[in-house]
């Protein structure tokens, strides 16, 4: 096993190259089916990359450096608690993303259809925009001096981080 | 194999014992407060997590003791799902990351602060260089471009996904009493 979790993370390093990469030189349109694409085709070329170690026997070898109980039990610990981390973002995104709050103002709506002023009367982007700023004040992100925002040291750091990132994978414009 | 299987069945009993929680109000968040509430589930599942790992270590005790599963944990064929398995886990955690960097509100606010030219907005100040009106027709497009809602003469409408992602979501609302959240 040892060997096809050295293969998976190299895989996983060849993709976040490749996406840096693709999306630094020739951004594209749709993002995320580029993404998807560049996962697919690094998860084949891996697979493959596993079977020819499989066939020639260097998978045998290389699994033999660790107990495979171990590095199972570690494979399985890692699943658990990635699942943990999988479910907790699924509460994030059902809780707090605009998205789904807007399909579901449109399903609930009388005749379940809405106009875009009469879904801004249902879901307020100028109170999302406040709860926003507020728990970046409580996240210690943003200080608020009377009706003044400011960024902490941390706000501004994680506004510098990502600045560079957008710049440099040229996504986020389409807020 | 055996701690894998372990690993998925112990995640479905900690799913389950969230509900439970939640639904039952033998936990009770209050759902107004955003942040506070969020932070107040994740520390709930890491605790039912945490709390069901003697469940986890005696499945993989009752799976590794089952001569079938343990064959299968050795093949080869296993060994490559599980290596493709990690890697859609790691893509998975950058995705997180990278929605962030892409999609994020809050990340947006603290870069239109920091551009300013003193560093500093009010609240109107925000709202004149992050549009409301702009970001609400932005999101309407990428849901009518995914799919999820298509546009009759001035009206949006759900399709069949977008209905299904509203049901879900609905429901998950209501019995984990997120509150209206968005």
């Amino acid at each position: 096993m040892l060997t096809a979790l050295i293969i998976g993370a190299v895989g996983f390093a060849d993709f976040l190259l490749s996406h840096i990469i693709v999306f630094h030189y020739r951004p594209p349109k749709k993002r995320f089916r580029m993404l998807m694409v560049l996962l697919v085709s690094t998860a084949f070329f891996y697979a493959l990359v596993f079977w020819v170690l499989v066939r020639f026997g260097v998978a045998a070898r290389l699994d033999a450096l660790v107990p495979q109980q171990l590095m199972a039990l570690l494979f399985g610990a890692f699943v658990y608690f990635f699942i943990w981390y999988f479910y907790a973002h699924l509460v994030v995104v059902f809780d707090r993303s605009v998205t789904p709050r807007m399909m579901i103002e449109v399903y609930t709506a009388p005749g379940k259809k809405l106009t875009f002023e009469g879904m801004k009367e249902r879901y307020s982007m100028r109170d999302k925009f406040v709860r926003e700023l507020d728990d970046m004040v409580y996240m210690g992100r943003i200080e608020r001096k009377g009706d003044i925002y400011m960024n902490t040291p941390k706000g501004l750091t994680h506004a510098k981080v990502m600045t560079f990132l957008r710049e440099y994978l040229h996504i986020g414009g389409h807020q | 194999m055996a701690y894998f299987l372990s690993a998925l069945i112990t995640s479905l009993a900690g799913i389950a014992a969230h509900g439970i929680l939640i639904a039952s109000g033998l936990v009770r968040i209050d759902p107004d407060k955003s942040i506070l509430k969020l932070k107040r589930h994740w520390q709930i599942l890491l605790i039912v997590w945490a709390a069901l790992l003697p469940l986890f270590i005696y499945l993989s005790g009752v799976f590794n003791s089952c001569g079938m599963i343990a064959r299968i944990g050795q093949s080869a064929w296993f060994f490559g799902m599980a290596g493709i398995t990690f890697l859609g886990m790691l893509f998975f955690v950058y995705l997180t990351f990278y929605y962030v960097v892409d999609r994020s509100i809050t990340t947006r606010l603290m870069m239109e602060i920091e551009r300013s030219p003193e560093k500093r907005l009010t609240f109107e100040e925000i709202t004149k260089v992050y549009d409301l009106d702009t970001k609400y027709r932005n999101e309407i497009q990428g849901i009518v471009d995914g799919g999820f809602m298509r546009r009759e003469g001035e009206y949006f409408v759900n399709t069949p996904k977008g209905a299904a992602v509203a049901g879900i979501t609905s429901w998950y609302k209501k019995v984990f009493k997120l509150g209206p959240g968005g």
